[in-house]
């Protein structure tokens, strides 16, 4: 009998907990947004990402409630951890958003150097697009697959040389997982960023290299470099016919790009965001001009969203846990 | 011949024509805010070609590039702070001259160079971007790390008398240049545990600290009721043929220099124009008057700055490979537009590309008489008293630190950076041998680590084929007077020594 007093006590308190945390977020959604919604872009004005973002924004304003308007700011470097520390330090009142890829949220925290300790003190709103990168050999490279590659390196330990944008990313971790699996020895050349990869390649410093797909799409035209495989699981139409590492049986990685909230947003304030994000990229006009920047669109709900950054995370873990790096 | 009239119909077009003065305009104003800078105001008009033509928008971007080139040595000159980083090398004659009350004649040195400069590397834009490119694509990161080396001895040699002093400040420049992620193995690096200092020192909060603040901290010494130039006849800004001819080689030597280093995508003009400089003073019969306020030592990095914006277009054009951060971001335009920059652009979007080589020049022309109009104007801003000058500079600074990456951190970093450059000038330090020594670091250390990576640790890969070859003996060279005065010295001193020694041994 007291057990069920306990029991029922326990329920009680559960659900009133419950209904006073949710309820004066049903106030805060009613009217929102009262004033200018704060997005956080983790790139610098005129990059890569920050021209993605100020592309889609004014598409999402307009599928807001109340005139909703955007202030960016561009809160660049340290691996876009400036940026989501920022967004972990924000109120989670709905009037704070950040644009974030997947490399602050499941690599960063495990190399321990981060405020946040993982994409858990986040909650995750909606995923925006994808993006692909090709592990591609010059064009007078003998080797024509990826399986002609490792059977290369398998015999030369150390002599194919692979260029990356950086260490610890999201081009560095599919490769040594590559590398563990096929039981081969790369040699990983890391460069400052993916025009610098191409320039090498181009320039026959390098027997292969990880860039973004975006980045050789008139090179694989006229021959100059060839795409051997996808690292990540999206394929962009143009290179629809190379396999990705997934068709090969290896793990695949991931690139995204969402958009996340403090940890504690209103839920229904997440449910009006994530709304206006998915009818943004359903406009044709949007639709359009990021296809137009070769723009991989990729909604995904809250659930979709987190459930693929759970996933990666795990991958991700298991890398660096295998590599002895993990914190 | 056809195409050709076809071309310049393409090109000037009204709404051409207004982008190119619109790019000039903001270019000027942002070049010469100490820390905004020509890639900030290349990346706010960015959103704003969006909604142009291709050719227009870019072209707009394009002379923002170009004009803040000049516009950095503006405030070089007048204020002593470097507009952009680009204009370092501008302060050490720019300054005093205009201290030696010719303010309006520094400028105009300046702006002559710089059009000088575009139109040079307009021409290599036009003429041989494609074999330049392939050129560069040969030099591969062992030729790059030599590249640095030279840099640093010709620094080593630029800085004054005293050896010692100068190779600590060289040594100080490689440090701060050091702090940071390490590009290689992932490694924080005299962090102390700042998300701020993970991409490394910010270079605008250090220019600004070693330059404005330390320079402020002077002035107020100095007495705030000053006033640098109080006669409004010295404000003469025309040039004498005499003036023109002075000017002629170190111009031409700062082109060649800086289009060759634009080529090369990752050394940025930064460094460019330092080599420039080192190179016309080295070469100048009189290497005494430099850091006096001698024209040349305008002309060379200014022409430089504007020779290497043509250049960084050669890699971008020719194999969709920008050459520098603001080439970088103009290629935003290219892809916002659906057109893939690469080795297809020359037969896929010929006419886009030629409207890009024929307005090159054009914006170069928008530059030279935009800025003959508002020269005057400017050199005006010495006639202001001291008190208002450092209250109003400071502010500036300050808007334009943060502008560049948000972040409050930067502005206490350029507070401290403006005290220890203070304590540094007034023990008569070089600021420019830790400057250059900041900005060549990264270079050379990475591609140094990056080369012996790509051998398996064989130094071999540094005279590898012939272009090694040559950046090393040029590096010889180069070091060769100092080490056999090193060793006559040495020759000298281990002789007194033992000569001492003896009476030692005697008493």
């Amino acid at each position: 009998m007291l057990t069920l007093l306990k029991k029922t006590t326990a329920a009680t308190l559960a659900f009133a907990s419950i209904v006073l945390a949710t309820n004066p977020s049903a106030v805060a959604a009613e009217g929102y947004p009262e004033k200018p919604i704060t997005w956080i872009v983790p790139d610098g004005a005129g990059g890569g990402l920050d021209t993605v973002v100020r592309t889609i924004y004014p598409y999402i304003a307009k599928n807001l409630p109340n005139d909703a308007t955007f202030v960016l700011k561009n809160l660049p470097g340290a691996t876009q951890t400036i940026a989501v520390s920022a967004v972990y330090e924000a109120e989670p009142d709905g009037y704070t958003i950040g644009q974030a890829s997947v490399a602050p949220l499941t690599i960063m925290p495990h190399l321990g150097k981060t405020t946040y300790a993982s994409f858990e003190d986040f909650e995750l709103i909606a995923n925006v697009f994808d993006a692909a990168h090709y592990l591609v050999v010059p064009g007078d490279s003998p080797f024509k697959t990826l399986e002609e590659l490792l059977a290369f390196a398998k015999e030369n330990p150390g002599k194919v040389r692979v260029g990356l944008d950086g260490v610890y990313n999201v081009q560095h971790l599919p490769l040594l997982s590559l590398e563990k699996t096929a039981g081969v020895d790369l040699n990983e050349i890391t460069y400052k960023s993916s025009a610098e990869t191409k320039k090498a390649l181009l320039g026959g410093e390098i027997e292969a290299g990880i860039v973004p797909s975006h980045i050789i799409i008139a090179e694989s035209e006229n021959g100059s470099i060839k795409p051997i495989v996808d690292v990540m699981e999206v394929k962009p139409d143009y290179f629809a016919d190379i396999p990705s590492l997934k068709d090969l049986g290896f793990t695949p990685s991931q690139l995204f790009v969402g958009v996340i909230a403090p940890k504690g947003t209103p839920q229904d304030i997440q449910d009006i965001l994530a709304t206006a994000i998915d009818a943004a990229l359903k406009d044709p006009e949007l639709i359009d001009a990021l296809t137009k920047r070769q723009i991989m669109i990729n909604f995904n709900d809250s659930a979709t969203y987190k459930s693929r950054m759970t996933e990666l995370d795990t991958v991700n873990k298991g890398i660096l846990t295998d590599l002895g790096i993990l914190k | 011949m056809e195409t050709f009239i076809n071309d310049l119909g393409n090109l000037f077009t009204i709404t051409n024509m207004l982008c190119i003065l619109l790019g000039t305009g903001v270019g000027l104003v942002f070049g010469a805010l100490p820390g905004l800078g020509t890639v900030i105001a290349v990346a706010l008009l960015l959103p704003v070609t969006f909604t142009l033509p291709p050719l227009a928008g870019i072209l707009m971007l394009l002379a923002t590039y170009q004009a803040g080139e000049y516009g950095g040595s503006i405030s070089a000159i007048l204020l002593g702070v470097p507009g952009t980083p680009q204009a370092a090398a501008t302060v050490l004659d720019g300054y005093p001259m205009a201290m030696n009350g010719a303010p309006g004649k520094a400028l105009s040195f300046s702006l002559l160079s710089s059009s000088i400069g575009g139109i040079f590397g307009g021409l290599v834009l036009i003429f041989v971007s494609v074999p330049l490119a392939e050129f560069a694509l040969n030099f591969g990161s062992p030729e790059y790390f030599l590249l640095g080396v030279i840099g640093l001895i010709t620094v080593g040699l630029l800085s004054g008398t005293d050896k010692i002093k100068s190779l600590i400040s060289i040594i100080l420049g490689l440090m701060a240049g050091t702090v940071g992620v390490d590009t290689l193995t992932g490694v924080d690096r005299a962090t102390f545990g700042q998300p701020e200092l993970m991409d490394g020192i910010n270079l605008v909060a250090f220019l600004v600290g070693m330059f404005a603040v330390s320079e402020l901290f002077i002035m107020i010494s100095k007495g705030l009721n000053t006033r640098y130039i109080s006669a409004h006849t010295k404000l003469e800004t025309r040039l004498t043929k005499e003036d023109v001819k002075l000017i002629a080689k170190p111009t031409l030597i700062g082109s060649l220099i800086g289009a060759a280093t634009g080529i090369l995508p990752g050394i940025g003009g930064g460094a460019s124009c330092w080599f420039a400089y080192a190179a016309v003073s080295k070469m100048s019969k009189h290497p005494e008057k430099f850091g006096k306020g001698c024209a040349e030592g305008i002309a060379a990095p200014e022409s430089s700055n504007n020779a290497s914006a043509g250049g960084a277009m050669v890699p971008f054009l020719a194999l969709g490979i920008p050459g520098s951060a603001a080439v970088a971001i103009i290629m935003g335009a290219f892809i916002m537009h659906g057109i893939q920059p690469g080795p297809n652009v020359f037969t896929a979007e010929r006419d886009l590309v030629y409207g890009i080589f024929y307005g090159f020049m054009l914006t170069t022309v928008a530059m030279f008489l935009v800025g003959s109009l508002v020269t005057p104007v400017f050199s005006r801003v010495l006639l202001v008293p001291n008190s208002f000058l450092v209250a109003i500079v400071l502010v500036l600074c300050l808007i334009g630190i943060y502008a560049s990456k948000a972040a409050f951190f930067d502005l206490w970093l350029a507070l401290g950076v403006g005290v220890v450059f203070y304590i540094l000038k007034r023990l008569d330090y070089s600021v420019s041998s830790v400057i250059i020594a900041y900005v060549l670091a990264p270079i050379i250390e990475e591609n140094f680590r990056r080369s012996l990576t790509l051998s398996n640790g064989s130094y071999q890969v540094f005279i590898s084929n012939g272009y090694s070859i040559a950046l090393v003996l040029m590096i010889l060279l180069a070091a060769a007077p100092s080490i056999h005065n090193a060793f006559k010295k040495r020759g000298n001193q281990s002789a007194s020594a033992t000569a001492e020694g003896r009476t030692n041994t005697a008493d």
